[in-house]
């Protein structure tokens, strides 16, 4: 039985239980007002069995259940919160579930209609809880679900000190001019608790009127009253607490001072956002000119913020001169702060001061003016790109690469032609992140004049845009006379073609004489075969191939797969040709598909080349392994015809290891075959115990078998650790399994 | 208004006149001095908040860092505080109460790991102390809470660390890579865009969701001695005790924090946004798929969400603890021209080799001690760790809502929907507060 049903069984067992203690002549009147109540009994029932079923599979099936609930209001929803009970009293878990997902659920998008009747429903709950942890809980739902209707009813519970801030929070939620009406009423009664709840709810929801209630507590002996005051009267954003919280900066006591701060900064901000812009900068100028202790540059670089957002541009004068200044977090804040001044003076004074400027002064006015988006900056920022100091140039670089993207693409796809390996490092990295319109054309047509090494460069972004209409110049590069021209050109075909190159790289592949670079060629080949084509074009150069080129072809078609491939191979492997054949069984033991199975099992079991016998083992091994859907009765069947086409022992252990991945009875049986052979005993003993016991998320194997080769691998492995996990799941295992 | 005159000795001071003896790039409290400070030495000052297991892994870091000196722990709870001393070095004051340890004034690096109710308001404190913040995740427990600690921290200048690591360092779980070169692949387009991105137990991870499902039905249990539980609470609605609320199991619950999402998401989900270059934005989209309605109160389970964002990538999110399984075998991530498989496998497979030519991605600072030395925003920092937050935290508001959810990423609210939006910013418990 689940929670569901025990909670669906609670419920009939009770109705039933009073059933049997009515008197038997009250049972006719007892009916005849079932019969009067019916709808409400039909509710009950109907409410009782959802609240069973709660929480739902998913949405979709629990909305049509609170729709069932919703249509059943009012009796419906009264029958649901009454279910809810003080924490322990009855199991209410489900009731829970329904009242919190009709709340969130009427507030969705269009749940208006909805939304009134549970909100009425829980502000009856509420009325009628009289346990505090219940009252509670309906405040919190109304928190989450309620409207300006349910306000006059949580605004009642603020002068308990139980309740009062549940109340408050809810009311601070809605945020409706009558929850700042009821929470104001509240404060000349509101003591101790209470009141700090009560005068942070009005600077939560800044209520102007309360400011000369408040401004006195700003001086409160209490520090808890004292700090939330504080905190209201900023939030307010009213003139008249200038004083109060100007003192409040300047308290003792480090925390005490920095909160005092905190706020009178916080109430800048509110005057700002006022219009009173004056005050505002009045008291971020104070706190500049006042601050000057080393230790307060948290306090300078909010000052800093406050004054920008307050005054803008006339904030200039103040950042330019903190930007060089010593302080280094005022300096990092005044570096992100400038580029929100967009002001043509200001960019002047910026360039000024970069051009004078050195090292990581330098950095970061140069950094600023790239953040500053005024294209006036590019003249000075380009030609950073060439100082001398390195940390300069890059972030020169960083910096027109977003003032000027087009030039900057020109600029430094030339230093391509560069043989010192630093700028064109430096060129390409920030080329990497460049967004610049006809960026692949330009890079390309870079390559023309570009040294070794910036072709290297150029071809790597070319490969990493994927620029497959620059594939020519990726082509032409192919045959550069410099190697580490034609390797970044092998590699970046990969992703400058499309399936409909394939027949020239082919071509490229066959003509290639580095072996790294073939072997790149040939993965290309191989993807784009993949991605639509096939094997045909390699089929076609096979018949034209000479003896050179065939073990290439076939080695292709083998990373390729598929029929077609195969037959070839299989011809070739036929053809007596020593040559031809070893091409065709180093393809075969290649191949990726599992149509290769069969011929690699005949070939282990015929072929007299003892290579060729070990290759084709590997290859069923590695097809066996990579097939995730090969049934597990399939894939030991195969293995253990491959166990009995293995002759040395190397090999057989290959096959054993194989079998240890599959946890099947059959597998162990083969397994534990060969725990008698002194030469395989030990590679054996390990796979029985990986096929047979538990490991993480997968029982162990059950039965006789299991229990007979596990004894085994006990009495003769000499692995410690094969031994103990194999005794230890033998130990756990129940009789007779 | 100050005059010109006052002006001119502002702009001074704030061209380092008044600080000329303070080095160019190193600036900790102990460099800064001023009256009451300890002689400068070598060493940055830590104090860590929250002694719980998270806790004594920070001091045990802090304690192995020949650079740093742990001055300060605090617990509200006493047998928590204690085994905090008994690992600190000699000289480490134990506190109850936080604002104490703030108002020592030579804190250089204040570690919160309490549980999420407090991650955004000690975050926001100390960086108004002057301090900078190595947080635990999940940054914060609320959408609202996440902008804040942003203010915070910018305005007073400080550099902030959120604790998990895995867009810099070690590999992804059971993914079978590091960030990097997933970030290099993605990054070149090669893959193509939009992207998909598969987080499940399938694809290398692990979400335990059973594991920090809440309780219901729980009967109230008297407070142990020494634990100061209304000051645990603090900013969170008061609840009876039950001590499945609190240590070790806190994550159940929403008042506290957000189940197995909010417990690994973090960690999973910024390695994403991070590969997928999302630092910037959020989701325009989300929809889960989970048990409905949830608990009022205790975290469940969930079978799957997906995010989506306004270019057409998708972050799918699959436990496999609940409902039907969509990944097995699935890529990691899908694009329209390639999949990266667990274990590094790509389609066409070519692709993997190719990540060594592409080029590297911008360099971060992933020491938070060099972050604090040089001013310099650390890798995983107030904003690109707010938007992975807000990641876990959109998952589990169409979670709690059981409908699809459209965001604004930029005000950062839900759109036409209130009720989201009030799972999204959630009032405080006096006296506590973040502005």
């Amino acid at each position: 039985m689940n929670e569901s049903d025990d909670r669906m069984g609670h419920h009939r067992k009770s109705r039933g239980a009073i059933a049997q203690v009515l008197p038997a002549t009250l049972v006719v009147v007892a009916m005849v007002m079932a019969i009067a109540a019916a709808p409400a009994a039909l509710a009950q029932s109907k409410v009782a069995d959802i609240v069973a079923k709660m929480p739902a599979y998913d949405s979709a099936t629990g909305q049509p259940m609170l729709d069932e609930i919703l249509k059943l209001a009012p009796d419906g929803l009264k029958e649901l919160c009454s279910l809810v009970t003080p924490p322990q009293k009855t199991d209410d878990a489900g009731a829970r579930y329904a009242v919190h997902g009709l709340v969130l659920y009427t507030k969705r998008p269009g749940g208006q209609a909805d939304r009134a009747k549970v909100e009425k429903a829980l502000l009856d709950a509420l009325a009628a809880a009289k346990d505090a942890d219940l009252k509670v809980f309906f405040i919190e739902q109304l928190q989450l679900g309620g409207s300006d209707a349910a306000v006059d009813a949580i605004g009642a519970l603020l002068g308990e000190e139980r309740f009062c801030d549940p109340a408050a929070q809810a009311l601070t939620r809605i945020g409706t001019p009558r929850c700042v009406e009821l929470i104001r009423n509240a404060l000349p009664d509101a003591k101790g608790k209470r009141l700090v709840t009560i005068v942070q709810a009005l600077g939560a929801l800044a209520d102007k009127l309360s400011v000369k209630t408040i401004l006195p507590y700003a001086a409160d002996k209490d520090q808890t009253l004292r700090r939330t005051a504080w905190f209201s009267l900023a939030n307010i954003g009213d003139a008249s607490a200038v004083g109060a919280l100007k003192a409040a900066a300047n308290s003792t006591g480090r925390y005490e001072r920095a909160l005092g701060t905190k706020y009178y900064l916080l109430l800048a901000s509110r005057l700002a956002e006022g219009g009173e812009k004056g005050e505002a900068e009045g008291i971020c100028l104070e706190l500049l000119d006042t601050r000057t202790d080393p230790a307060d540059g948290n306090v300078v670089c909010a000052a800093l913020y406050v004054l920008q957002e307050a005054v803008g541009d006339k904030a200039a004068g103040e950042l330019l001169a903190a930007l060089e200044g010593k302080n280094a977090y005022v300096r990092e804040a005044a570096m992100e702060i400038l580029p929100r001044v967009k002001s043509p003076a200001v960019t002047k004074k910026l360039i000024d001061k970069a051009s004078a400027a050195t090292g990581a002064t330098k950095v970061a006015l140069i950094s600023v003016l790239g953040q500053c988006g005024d294209k006036a900056a590019v003249p000075v920022v380009m030609a950073a790109m060439d100082d001398k100091d390195p940390a300069v140039a890059a972030a020169a670089m960083q910096a027109a690469a977003r003032l000027a993207p087009g030039d900057v693409l020109k600029l430094l796809t030339a230093r391509m032609k560069s043989t010192d390996p630093a700028p064109i490092a430096a060129a390409k990295s920030v080329l990497a992140g460049l967004k610049a319109d006809g960026f692949d054309k330009t890079v390309a047509a870079a390559m023309a004049d570009a040294s070794a090494p910036g072709k290297a460069a150029l071809l790597g972004l070319l490969a990493a845009r994927g620029a497959t209409a620059q594939s020519k110049v990726v082509f032409g590069a192919l045959e550069d006379s410099d190697q580490s021209v034609r390797a970044a050109a092998a590699r970046a075909l990969a992703t400058v073609t499309v399936p409909a190159d394939i027949g020239r790289v082919l071509a490229q592949m066959l003509a290639a004489t580095d072996a790294g670079q073939q072997a790149a060629i040939q993965g290309v080949v191989v993807s784009l075969a993949r991605k639509g084509p096939g094997p045909g074009c390699v089929l076609e150069a096979l018949a034209k191939a000479d003896a050179k080129q065939r073990p290439l072809l076939l080695g292709t078609l083998a990373r390729i797969g598929g029929a077609d491939g195969l037959a070839i191979v299989m011809k070739d492997l036929a053809s007596g040709d020593a040559g031809t054949t070893d091409a065709a069984a180093r393809a075969l033991a290649d191949w990726q598909g599992p149509e290769a199975i069969e011929p690699l099992l005949k070939l282990a079991g015929h072929t007299d080349n003892k290579v060729h016998h070990v290759l084709a083992l590997r290859g069923i091994v590695r097809l066996v392994g990579r097939d995730a859907n090969l049934p597990a009765d399939k894939a030991v069947a195969i293995l253990g015809k491959a166990l009995a086409a293995a002759k040395q022992p190397a090999e057989k252990g290959l096959v054993i290891g194989a079998l240890g991945g599959i946890r099947s009875t059959a597998a162990l049986k083969l397994v534990a075959g060969c725990l008698d052979d002194a030469a395989l005993r030990e590679v054996a003993a390990a796979a029985a115990v990986k096929i047979a016991c538990p490991a993480r998320r997968q029982k162990g194997l059950t039965g006789p078998a299991v229990r007979k080769a596990l004894g085994k691998v006990v009495s003769v492995s000499k692995n410690a650790r094969a031994v103990e996990q194999a005794r230890k799941y033998l130990k756990s295992m129940p009789a007779g399994k | 208004m100050p005059g010109c005159k006052q002006t001119v000795t502002r702009r001074s001071f704030l061209r380092g006149a008044a600080a000329a003896a303070a080095a160019f790039t190193i600036v900790p409290r102990y460099v800064l001095g001023g009256a009451g400070y300890t002689p400068p030495s070598d060493n940055i000052t830590h104090a860590v908040v929250g002694i719980g297991g998270m806790g004594r892994g920070h001091v045990n870091m802090v304690n192995g860092d020949k650079q740093s000196r742990l001055i300060a722990v605090c617990d509200v709870d006493q047998s928590h505080l204690a085994a905090g001393l008994k690992m600190a070095p000699q000289g480490c004051k134990g506190y109850a109460d936080f604002r104490e340890v703030f108002d020592r004034g030579d804190i250089d690096v204040a570690h919160i790991v309490t549980p999420p109710h407090w991650h955004a308001l000690m975050s926001v404190a100390a960086a108004e102390a002057g301090m900078d913040v190595w947080c635990e995740k999940p940054m914060t427990r609320t959408i609202a809470e996440g902008q804040k600690v942003i203010d915070a921290i910018q305005r007073n200048g400080r550099v902030f660390r959120l604790n998990t690591w895995f867009r810099f360092q070690g590999g992804l779980y059971g993914f079978g890579s590091t960030a990097k070169p997933i970030k290099q692949l993605v990054a070149s387009g090669l893959l193509g865009w939009p992207l998909t991105v598969r987080v499940s137990p399938f694809t290398g991870f692990n979400w335990k969701v059973r594991a920090w499902s809440g309780r219901t039905n729980i009967a109230p249990e008297p407070v142990p001695a020494g634990f100061d539980y209304d000051r645990w609470l603090g900013p969170a609605p008061y609840k009876p005790y039950f001590r499945h609320r609190t240590h070790g199991s806190f994550r159940g619950y929403w008042d506290y924090d957000g189940g197995g999402l909010a417990d690994m998401g973090q960690h999973y989900l910024d390695a994403v946004q991070y590969i997928i270059d999302k630092d910037h934005t959020s989701p325009v989209e989300i929809e889960a798929y989970a048990p409905w309605p949830t608990h009022p109160d205790a975290c469940g389970p969930w079978g799957q969400i997906t995010m989506t964002y306004d270019d057409g990538c998708r972050i799918i999110l699959e436990s496999g603890e609940w409902g039907k399984t969509d990944t097995r075998d699935k890529p990691y991530i899908e694009g329209p021209k390639g999949k990266l498989y667990r274990g590094f496998k790509t389609d066409p497979p070519e692709l993997a080799a190719m990540v060594s030519q592409l080029p590297e991605p911008e360099p971060m600072i992933t020491n938070f001690m060099d972050s604090v030395r040089t001013r310099k925003k650390f890798a995983l920092n107030e904003v690109n760790g707010n938007r992975s937050n807000m990641l876990v935290h959109l998952a589990n508001a169409a979670i709690r809502t059981g409908r699809k959810l459209r965001f604004d990423p930029v005000a950062q609210r839900f759109i036409n929907d209130e009720g989201a939006n009030r799972l999204a910013d959630q009032p405080m418990r006096a006296p506590w507060r973040l502005a």
